[in-house]
């Protein structure tokens, strides 16, 4: 017991204590004077908004951000923590919102990364990183090969390997942020089974999610934010998803329901036979036929890593196919060329946020404006930079990004926000086909249903819409039409309309019933 | 990932610091190097530092110095800004200033069209001295480092065998070279008699351009896009292959010119082995410069006066020229150590 007026952590008093924390990023504040405890043995959700400032939060604390103002205790001590590093020797552990592993090291030279075993040489020990991880691995339960390159990994696998690295130091608190919004349920299952573990060990997990259910049902205690303040605490036990929605959003959730569209004319898009080979060579996609008409939203409901990925690859030109064919509004599109694909009003909605979705290193501002840069609007040989930044402006109010300024680079934005960003730009020309891949991934529920009735606007003008999602609730919400994939191959149909049960589909997308297409 | 750094709104400040750490670093050791072995340290440092501002001539000098410097500096950022690592400067600078030399002795044409030609032809044979490796690096993914290094080793060997065997060595003089151009087929001399030239004009014309192309046209924002990112490029329908194989060539072009500047401008003939390396400077006063076109007139205007500095410190004092060359060691290392570093933390953290 220290005895002093600091709280310490012995019965039940936090094991951090963050009191009036502000992060200000140039003349915009992300953080207005932020309070927030952590106790052990605790699974604390922190919800709020994109933008909010969730992740914000969570870097002053691991040491990513240097707050300008207020305070951590971290067992009853006032701490300084400065760099990541630090905030790891002082038992902090963060799974980012975006993993940061090297693609091409081993797992167990991205978990000890940056504080490296090394043998009486002074060399890195290979085997004995290997040894501590495979360890590591056994006594959390998160199974892993030490060896294995992470590229070659599923992300749920590279999820494991994050929350080894931030296991790999003797840490307190394990801060994990949207560590399901990439996970299949069952990952997603396993996952929390893992945390129950550590926190039944003592430790505090800080949860960062969107999805309220889970919460629900994982959480000891919720913590909601909002623009940057903390505006209210409650317990899991005594709320519902509804009411966590409001307390998030600031408003009623104006929820919509099913609504059918009506086909129309020819196919815009036309897949008959197709065939597409993914990682090294092996058939991601066999033997796949579809057609998306106007008018209607066609969903593409499956696991994660079931060909989806190389569907939409190669239907965009991104990816070369093996056979069969691929017509757009009648045209046969013959080799991959993804820019005659976009010119023939293809819009596309990348799975991969940041590999494909923004230009991390870009303004905002040229990032919506990439989607149409030829329309002359935007100046005839000079660009017009004052056009350009009205246009900006217009889709970040319409899309409500939340941003400090339109000049910064988009990889500044919240995970959020930056998907907003990618919807936006790829909605407004009102494109005759578009093709979206976990349209909602990382928004909040306001955002997401937004998202939807944006959709479903687009559907209603007569746009042709793919949507390919991993979310089996998204799909079954949105689509007129369901094409389950499995193995590749389209392993059923159903009939929006008929409003299939989210069972009848699942089995379907296990491999369990094999309808007929 | 230069590139990168560059459009990531980053201040301008963090953007040169580590050019300035660098520049202060490698001059603090050339200093303790030149207190370690010269009898007059003071003299033989203040030489190297201000000997390019002691009088008109060798203020000229370092301005002509600097002309090509500009220019090749350029030319390698151009490259980087799509992600062209165009090694083979050396190489596109020697096959223009032969080229320029060729056509304005033989264009048919009234003098200031014909030096206009001779410009043109180097910056045209600068951008077929790259094709074979833009296209292998487009079409095939072969790396185009080593490709237009290897090209880059041919070339002063090639203009030297066409020196030899095309009739165009002048008989009278000693070392291989051509004949002089007339005074009316060299471009205009300022600052005499030092050989600092409208060369330096076109060059800083040239860096406007290049600044206007970047910022305010589609071409500049797709090269950008190309270089930082080239799966989103692609995404987003951007003809990578195009925009790549376009910076190449303008990055070809502009090394061609600065061999036709050379030759026109400065030598009045093409002599063999002319250049200190011009070409591989290029690349330093790129990454001193941070890519960025300001940057690139000062690193070069920088590199001219040391240039200048340490030929006159090794006439004031009893250190020698070589001393240069330390620095400029010191300095490569430092800058592609710290790209390193800060691509690391801006990489690492949000
Ligand atoms: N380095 C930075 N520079 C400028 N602005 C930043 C920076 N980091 C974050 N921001 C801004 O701070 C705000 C809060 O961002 P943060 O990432 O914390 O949101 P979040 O609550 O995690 O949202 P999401 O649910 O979308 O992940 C955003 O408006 C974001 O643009
Ligand atoms: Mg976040």
């Amino acid at each position: 017991m220290t005895g002093s007026g600091l709280p310490n952590s012995a019965d039940g008093s936090p094991i951090v204590t963050m009191r009036g924390i502000v992060q200000r990023f140039g003349s915009f504040i992300a953080l207005h004077g932020v309070d927030l405890d952590i106790h052990r043995g605790e699974v604390h959700a922190v919800l709020g908004e994109n933008g909010a400032g969730k992740s914000t939060l969570m870097n002053c604390l691991f040491g990513i951000n240097r707050p300008q103002a207020g305070w951590i205790c971290i067992d009853g001590k006032e701490v300084a923590i400065e760099s990541p590093r630090q905030g790891l020797s002082m038992g902090i552990g963060m799974v980012h919102q975006h993993f940061k592993l090297v693609p091409t090291l081993t797992v167990a030279d991205n978990v000890f990364l940056g504080h490296e075993l090394s043998n009486g040489l002074g060399l890195v020990n290979r085997r004995e990183q290997e040894r501590r991880v495979a360890e590591l691995s056994a006594r959390y339960g998160l199974a892993i090969d030490p060896a294995a390159i992470v590229s070659e990994l599923s992300v749920g696998a590279q999820q494991r390997v994050e929350i080894l690295r931030a296991l790999s130091k003797r840490v307190k608190v394990l801060v994990l942020d949207e560590p399901t919004a990439v996970l299949t349920p069952q990952e997603g299952e396993m996952l929390f089974s893992v945390l129950r573990g550590l926190v039944a060990d003592g430790l505090a997990v800080v949860l960062i999610s969107h999805r309220l259910a889970e919460v629900l049902r994982f959480a000891d205690r919720i913590s909601v934010m909002r623009s940057g303040r903390m505006v209210g605490s409650v317990k899991p036990d005594e709320s519902s998803e509804r009411q966590l929605a409001e307390l998030i959003i600031g408003r009623e959730l104006a929820s919509n329901k099913w609504r059918g569209g009506r086909a129309t004319g020819e196919p815009m898009l036309e897949v008959s036979h197709l065939t597409v080979s993914g990682y090294q060579g092996v058939l991601a996609v066999k033997n796949v036929s579809f057609a998306v008409r106007p008018g209607e939203i066609v969903g593409i409901a499956g696991v994660a890593g079931n060909g989806q990925t190389e569907l939409v690859e190669a239907v965009t030109g991104l990816r070369r196919t093996v056979s069969g064919t691929i017509a757009i509004a009648g045209a046969p599109v013959g080799k991959s060329d993804p820019h005659r694909i976009r010119r023939s009003g293809v819009a596309h909605i990348p799975e991969d946020r940041l590999g494909r979705g923004v230009s991390l290193w870009s303004s905002v501002v040229d990032n919506l404006v990439v989607g149409q840069i030829d329309d002359r609007r935007f100046g005839t040989v000079l660009l017009d930079r004052k056009a350009m930044n009205e246009f900006a402006e217009r889709l970040v109010g319409k899309f409500d990004i939340r941003l400090s300024s339109l000049s910064t680079h988009a990889g500044r934005l919240s995970g959020g926000n930056m998907q907003k960003l990618v919807v936006a730009r790829e909605l407004d020309p009102e494109p005759p086909m578009i093709i979206c891949c976990e349209p909602s991934r990382g928004l909040d529920i306001g955002a997401a249903e937004f998202v939807y009735s944006q959709l479903q606007e687009h559907r209603d003008r007569g746009a042709a819409i793919l949507l390919v999602s991993t979310e089996l609730p998204e799909v079954l919400r949105l689509s007129d039409r369901i094409l389950v994939m499995h193995d590749g191959r389209i392993a059923g149909e159903f009939d929006g309309a008929g409003r299939p049960s989210p069972r009848e589909v699942g089995r379907v997308m296990l491999g369990m019933d094999a309808l007929h297409a | 990932m230069l590139e990168r750094l560059r459009n990531a709104g980053v201040s301008a400040w963090a953007v040169s610091r580590p050019s300035l750490l660098a520049i202060t670093i490698s001059l603090t050791i050339s200093f303790v190097i030149v207190v370690a072995v010269s009898e007059q340290p003071v003299v033989a440092f203040r030489t190297f530092l201000g000997g390019a501002f002691e009088n008109v001539y060798s203020f000229g000098s370092m301005l002509s110095i600097a002309t090509i410097l500009i220019l090749s500096g350029l030319a390698a950022t151009v490259g980087f800004r799509a992600g062209a690592f165009n090694a083979g400067g050396e190489g596109q600078i020697y096959v223009g200033a032969l080229m320029a030399v060729v056509v304005a002795q033989a264009a048919p044409l009234p003098p200031p069209l014909a030096i206009t030609a001779a410009l043109m032809a180097g910056m045209v044979a600068g951008a077929i001295w790259i094709l074979v490796p833009a296209l292998m690096r487009v079409y095939l993914g072969i790396a185009e480092i080593v490709t237009t290094l290897m090209a880059s080793y041919i070339a002063p060997l090639l203009t030297i065998y066409l020196l030899m065997n095309g009739g165009l060595r002048n008989p009278n003089a000693g070392v291989p070279e051509t004949v002089r151009l007339v005074p009316e087929l060299r471009l205009p001399r300022i600052l005499s008699p030092s050989s600092a030239n409208w060369g330096l004009f076109i060059a800083l014309a040239l860096v406007v351009a290049y600044w206007i192309v970047l910022e305010r046209t589609r071409l500049g924002m797709r090269m950008k896009l190309v270089g930082q990112q080239p799966s989103f490029a692609e995404t987003m329908g951007i003809d990578n292959k195009r925009v790549l194989l376009v910076s190449f060539f303008a990055s070809g072009a502009l090394a061609g010119l600065a061999g036709a500047i050379v030759s026109v401008g400065m030598d009045h003939r093409f002599i063999q082995s002319f250049s200190p390396g011009y070409g591989f400077l290029g690349i330093t006063v790129a990454l001193i410069g941070r890519l960025s076109p300001l940057g690139v007139i000062l690193a070069a205007l920088l590199y001219g006066a040391l240039v200048v500095g340490a030929g006159k410190m090794q006439t004031a004092s009893d250190v020698p020229f070589a001393l240069l060359f330390v620095l400029q060691g010191v300095l490569v290392f430092l800058m592609t150590g710290n790209l390193a570093a800060v691509g690391r933390r801006l990489f690492g953290g949000r």
